[in-house]
């Protein structure tokens, strides 16, 4: 009886079709939380289904692989840095200055971590379902977007009382969270039609769609991300179109911040704010939880603050920035309780201290060395895929993680995670 | 033998499986819906009168009676919890709610909620220690304190920690 892996992967996909899309409408937190609740939800009926396989002796392990299986031992180097990094967060949690907080935290690490290892397992058998499931729900996304920013169509109707922009969100619920979820979307469906020729004229029509609302969206930070990526993905092609790439960037970058009108007032702001030393309302008024994580990692600089207790901290370290730093006081968010610090490196460092942020750097530098692992023979389309892809997710991954917060929120989160488990599942052998 | 032990491992994984779905997927996000209805029901009885915010208190305590059963993912069931004791007038219950909230996330309307319910417990100096954290993080919080001789020695605490350009 093989019962293991059809039933993770129908769950792998269920949850990379469903998280991005699972909304509680009008709810207050009505969508980040349904999407942390499903990534809950499909860990623990994985866990369910592999300890059903086992007490059923359903499970297969190293040595028992079929034949178009790659062995557990190829994945298990690739596998041990994720692993570090849990093992890392149960340390912290043990040493945090908020046990419980953290424990919610870890619990969401654990969740990541098995929905990972569930879909390099099942990807061990190379599927193009794998890379379109989690494209469909973007597309979507991409499309709602779209419609959102026209004035179109607001599904969940308008309120008067906050700016249009902020509430185009489509399902994931922020204009930024947004934007860093289509700038990785589009990325894997440009690494997927140059990888998957017979669906190359689809993909490349769904890699316009997130790239059109990827511009729409007006995050600096994820179309910053993308294109710092899409260089990447050219480079690993060659070093000329790289550079031709680059400059064509260069120039198509000024025609979209003049052509498009938000974009260019906020080059317009940016300008005068720089002139006038305003580097905080350059920085989207962010200095303060920049400057508190600083102070958090500083105060704990092996083990952090502990998972997950950035915006627990941020009380406390907020006043004492601002007595540090008196001209913090004037921004204009000074009384907005920031529950994450919109910069991934810093929240990373004041929670899990510098042992987690090299860790955390470690994980994106074994990711982008899969780009480089050539193996001997023909490469499979999902081999190119992998080839393709791993480096530029890694650079996206860590542009991002500047100023967004890609491991803060699941739909994000889980994209990500999904096509780096993709890569290190593909690798050339 | 074997095949009974291993469908009665089954059953019990399955029961299990259940029950965790339950607990850490289905009432977190029924409780949110819920919790969502009764911030409402709290927030726009604030300015009213005695009625309402009693209404609202019934309302709210009636649907998240089973949401403070559960791991809380959030503050919003017990500082709406607090909230609503603190409307019936019994500040005890309000004051213990306020501080699990605290546990979670340290925001200035716990603080204020808080102070308030501490007020009407009668203990004046644990409301001002805590109004002058909730002012120290959100300097407009001082205008909403009620009372004018609590609000005076909150800005005076205010003015001696932070400095006199703290409060704008």
């Amino acid at each position: 009886m093989k019962l293991k892996v059809p039933f993770v992967l129908g769950l792998v996909a269920l949850g990379a079709l469903c998280i991005p899309l699972a909304v509680l409408p009008h709810a207050f937190d009505g969508y980040r939380l349904p999407k942390d609740l499903l990534l809950r939800g499909e860990a623990i009926v994985i866990v369910a289904v592999v300890l059903g396989a086992l007490v059923l002796g359903a499970a297969r392990f190293e040595g028992q692989s079929t034949a178009n299986e790659r062995p557990w031992s190829a994945d298990r180097r690739l596998l041990l840095l994720p692993l570090a990094a849990f093992a890392w967060m149960i340390i912290t949690t043990l040493a945090s200055t908020n046990r419980g907080v953290s424990l919610r935290a870890l619990a969401t690490g654990a969740a990541t971590l098995i929905v990972f290892a569930a879909t390099v397992a099942v990807a061990r058998v190379p599927r193009f379902l794998l890379v379109a499931i989690p494209l469909v729900a973007a597309v979507i996304n991409g499309l709602l977007t779209i419609v959102e920013e026209t004035g179109l169509w607001m599904p969940f109707g308008l309120d008067p009382s906050v700016p249009h922009h902020q509430q185009c969100t489509a399902l994931i619920g922020n204009p930024n969270e947004l934007g860093s979820y289509l700038a990785a979307a589009a990325l894997a469906c440009l690494a997927a039609a140059a990888a998957y020729e017979a669906h190359r004229k689809l993909l490349g029509l769904a890699a316009a769609v997130l790239v059109a609302a990827l511009v729409a969206s007006q995050t600096l930070t994820a179309m910053t991300a993308f294109l710092a990526a899409v260089l990447a993905m050219l480079a690993l092609v060659s070093w000329r179109r790289a550079v031709a790439g680059t400059l064509i960037a260069a120039l198509l970058t000024v025609v979209v911040v003049v052509l498009v009108p938000p974009l260019r007032r906020r080059a317009s702001n940016i300008e005068r704010w720089v002139r006038k030393g305003h580097y905080n309302a350059v920085l989207t008024n962010r200095l303060t939880p920049f400057v508190a994580a600083s102070m958090m990692a500083a105060d704990h600089p092996l083990t952090g603050a502990g998972p997950g207790t950035f915006g627990w901290n941020y009380l406390p370290y907020k006043v004492r920035a601002e007595q540090r730093y008196p001209s913090l006081r004037h921004a204009y968010n000074r009384e907005t309780s920031f529950g994450e610090v919109h910069s991934d490196h810093l929240q990373v460092l004041a929670e899990s201290g510098v042992p987690g942020t090299m860790l955390f750097l470690a994980v994106l530098a074994s990711l982008a060395g899969i780009s480089f692992r050539k193996g001997s023979g023909t490469v499979t389309r999902e081999g190119r895929f992998a080839l393709l892809l791993a480096l530029p997710l890694a650079v996206l991954w860590l542009v991002l993680s500047i100023a967004q917060f890609p491991l803060e929120t699941a739909a994000v989160r889980m994209l990500l995670v999904h096509f780096a488990a993709l890569c290190v599942a593909w690798r050339a052998s | 033998m074997r095949r009974a032990i291993q469908l009665l491992l089954l059953l019990i994984l399955a029961a299990g499986t259940v029950v965790a779905l339950r607990v850490f997927v289905y009432l977190p996000l029924v409780c949110e819906w819920r919790a969502t209805g009764a911030l409402y029901a709290l927030e726009n009885a604030g300015e009213k009168d005695e009625r309402t915010k009693l209404e609202a208190a019934r309302f709210a305590l009636g649907s998240l009676s089973e949401c403070a059963t559960i791991p809380a993912t959030d503050f919003k069931v017990p500082y709406e919890l607090a909230t609503a004791y603190r409307y019936r007038h019994e500040p005890r219950p309000a004051i213990a709610l306020y501080k699990e909230a605290l546990a979670l996330d340290r925001r200035p309307e716990i603080y204020f909620g808080l102070g308030m319910a501490q007020l009407d417990a009668g203990e004046r100096a644990a409301a001002i220690e805590t109004f002058t954290e909730a002012t120290a993080f959100a300097p407009t919080v001082l205008a909403d304190i009620p009372y004018d001789e609590v609000r005076a020695e909150v800005a005076q605490r205010i003015r001696a920690t932070y400095g006199a350009d703290w409060i704008r």
